[in-house]
């Protein structure tokens, strides 16, 4: 069976890259631009898996739709891999890593990944 | 060096000056009183002795002259009296032989002669009735005089005189011999003492003036008094005096001690119609009331010297506030501006040009200071707006490149690695250059941006213990193992495990990449990369070597500078932005640490201590 993957970012060219990436895999994708429409496709059409940009047009948007995924009945238990650029860019006084509390996800993977490891991650974190 | 302050000096200076001064003027008083008073004093003494011994010759004189008045065939006895002789008898011619008074031997000779002459005991109790009585004297000791064993006078000195008695045909007949008891003749003493000091004056009840007359050390006939203010008869005369007057016949003047005082005294010898010395006469002035007197003078002389101190000391204050106190101002003023204080300004209206004219170039240099600093201020905002908009332009700009980048080296690779089909050789060969420039570009970009978060301060340096080995050095040599294997490069790691480092690990992330990365690629080919540690005593030390070319000291300089890059021939080869060091030397520093380049025999290591 077909795995479905949804990837939410404003970056239109990297969604367009990866969704390449991940068809020439042999995955269904979807795509959304921001977090509120992302949020209503996994809602909608539960994917097997998030591909979920840290910042996009709201500097928390990526953690509040992480957030809200969790908190969500239908989509609480699909697996969130975040991408990001801010590693650096944001100055957080702690190391950014997964939690369940304030940032759950399974995965954080950082601007720009390697196909490697973007398919690595997938592949260990998609809904069996 | 001790150092003292203007005013203390100017006032000491002075201080000295008035001293010296003041001092030289005190001994020249001093000097000035003994030679004007004591010495003339001591000269009048010498005078007043040569009107004491005219007075007393005066007195031989006037007595043979009453006694040739006299003759054999008037009462002796009744002019005796009137003529105020202790003794007066006539010698026949032929009881010549008996006469033991060399003074009326002289008049058997033919001659009248009058002298002073010591008369013994046996003589004395013939010559007439309670004569030996009233001229014994006992003998007093007194401190500073001489002692001996006698206790009482039993000669007595006399003043006689004696003339020839002539017959009706000139014959000789006999002698006329007179005298008078010197011993206790208070009256012949103080004749000379009126006469030669005029009047009696007292001074604290002792008179002034003395007068003494000493048979041999004795003094017999004397106006000094003794303690109970009684003539000091029987009293005796210094050591001194005793050997130089007695002992040599010469006269003596100086200060000595009289009975219960000092002195300023003269001494010359009394002698008989023989030369024999007998006694002695004596003058002396009591010494105190010159002392008092120059006591006195030398109070006033050292009053003045005081006053004249003070108002020296005053005026040197005065002179010391007006130049110390602009000078201290000025102090004040220069800290004040040292504290960057530029509006300060000194008054330029003292007593003194010179310390006016210091002020005024003080007030000018102060507003060219004033000025400069302004200006300086204005480029600097200048400089710091202008540094911003290129962080802000270096921020935005590589922002915008990550945001790019990560599509596109996404598709690069997937294109490379043969997601989308298979690639054939020579489309791989430009693929695989693309997807490495595409990674060099990324770190190019992503120095860039780690500088312009740097230079803006916004790195936050987040201190924890994490461990070295696992959490740090493993990722970045993992990270670089491709790049080695590709230059045939070995990467030791031989730090241990476990080993602990209160450092921010993103921030040291970044610098195990720059470090490691650099080293292998500056490597040489086929050489080896060594990371080690050392623990030291409240630091530690982190060593990341190469084998390579040593750099020089010259080179050294330049390394951790922003965009410098060495012109070596290994450089060029490699591709860098200059970058890397310069953000690793401010992320050691921003721990509180530093970062050495040492070169070694065939390499060189990079070491930092945290």
């Amino acid at each position: 069976m077909t795995k479905k993957i949804l990837i939410v970012d404003d970056d239109v060219d990297l969604v367009e890259a990866v969704a390449t990436l991940l068809e020439a895999k042999g995955y269904a994708v979807i795509s959304a631009n921001n977090g509120e429409e992302g949020f209503k496709m996994a809602k909608a059409q539960s994917p097997d898996l998030i591909l979920l940009d840290a910042i996009m047009i709201h500097q928390s948007e990526g953690f509040d739709t992480a957030r809200n995924l969790k908190k969500d009945q239908a989509t609480k238990d699909i697996p969130v891999v975040m991408v990001t650029g801010i590693k650096k860019e944001l100055n957080l006084p702690f190391n950014f890593k997964p939690d369940e509390e304030w940032l759950p996800v399974k995965a954080v993977l950082e601007k720009p990944v390697k196909p490697e490891v973007l398919l690595k991650t997938i592949e260990e974190h998609i809904k069996k | 060096m001790k150092t003292i302050s203007l005013k203390t000096k100017i006032i000491l200076s002075f201080l000295v000056i008035i001293l010296t001064l003041g001092i030289s003027i005190g001994i020249l008083g001093v000097v000035v009183i003994k030679t004007n008073i004591f010495e003339r004093a001591q000269q009048q003494v010498k005078n007043d002795l040569a009107a004491a011994r005219f007075v007393y010759e005066n007195e031989i004189e006037s007595a043979m002259m009453v006694l040739s008045l006299v003759s054999d065939s008037d009462d002796l006895n009744v002019l005796k009296k009137k003529l105020h002789f202790d003794y007066l008898y006539y010698v026949p011619f032929d009881e010549r032989p008996a006469v033991l008074s060399s003074i009326a031997q002289r008049a058997f000779d033919g001659q009248a002669a009058g002298a002073t002459r010591i008369v013994g005991k046996e003589e004395l109790l013939t010559l007439g009735e309670g004569l030996y009585d009233q001229a014994r004297v006992t003998i007093i000791p007194t401190p500073k005089a001489r002692q001996d064993e006698r206790r009482v006078l039993e000669e007595a000195m006399v003043i006689e005189c004696a003339r020839p008695e002539y017959d009706s045909r000139g014959q000789l007949k006999g002698v006329l011999v007179a005298g008078r008891l010197v011993n206790g003749d208070f009256a012949l003493v103080d004749k000379v003492h009126n006469l030669v000091f005029e009047e009696r004056r007292l001074y604290n009840n002792k008179p002034i003036g003395t007068v003494t007359i000493f048979q041999g050390d004795v003094r017999i006939a004397t106006n000094v008094l003794n303690e109970k203010n009684e003539r000091a008869v029987g009293t005796r005369v210094s050591e001194t005096v005793y050997a130089k007057v007695l002992g040599h016949g010469l006269r003596w003047v100086n200060r000595a001690f009289v009975v219960t005082d000092w002195y300023l005294t003269a001494y010359e010898p009394l002698r008989d119609l023989d030369g024999h010395i007998i006694g002695i006469l004596y003058v002396g002035i009591l010494e105190k009331p010159f002392i008092d007197m120059a006591r006195d003078i030398l109070v006033v002389f050292f009053v003045i010297i005081v006053f004249a101190v003070a108002l020296a000391l005053i005026l040197a204050i005065i002179l010391a506030q007006a130049i110390s106190k602009p000078v201290q101002e000025m102090l004040a003023a220069m800290g004040k501006i040292s504290k960057g204080d530029l509006q300060e300004r000194l008054k330029t209206l003292t007593t003194v040009t010179e310390l006016n004219m210091l002020a005024f170039s003080f007030n000018d240099m102060a507003s060219k200071l004033d000025e400069r600093d302004r200006s300086l201020k204005e480029s600097h905002e200048k400089l710091a707006r202008l540094n911003k908009s290129y962080l802000d332009l270096i921020a935005f700009v590589t922002h915008e490149l990550k945001g790019i980048l990560s599509s596109l080296i996404l598709n690069a690779y997937t294109l490379r690695d043969g997601f989308l089909g298979m690639v054939n050789f020579k489309q791989r060969k430009v693929l695989d250059s693309i997807t490495r420039n595409l990674d060099y570009f990324a770190s190019t970009v992503k120095n860039f941006f780690d500088l312009s978060r740097i230079e803006k301060k916004e790195i936050h340096v987040d201190r924890k213990e994490i461990l070295l080995k696992e959490d740090v050095i493993d990722g970045s040599m993992e990270a670089f193992l491709k790049q080695a294997d590709e230059k045939n490069i070995e990467i030791v790691n031989r730090i241990q495990s476990g080993l602990k480092i209160f450092a921010d690990l993103d921030l040291l992330q970044v610098v195990a990449n720059n470090l490691i990365g650099n080293a292998v690629k500056y490597g040489i080919a086929g050489g080896r990369v060594i990371i080690d540690a050392k623990v030291l005593q409240d630091a530690l030390e982190v060593e990341v070597y190469n084998d390579g070319r040593p750099v020089t000291d010259e080179e050294k300089d330049k390394l951790f500078k922003r965009f410098s890059r060495l012109s070596n021939p290994e450089a060029k080869k490699a591709r860098g932005t200059g970058l890397g060091l310069f953000i690793t030397k401010e992320i050691i520093e921003r721990h509180g640490g530093t970062v050495w380049l040492e070169a070694r025999e065939a390499g060189n290591a990079f070491v930092f201590r945290i």
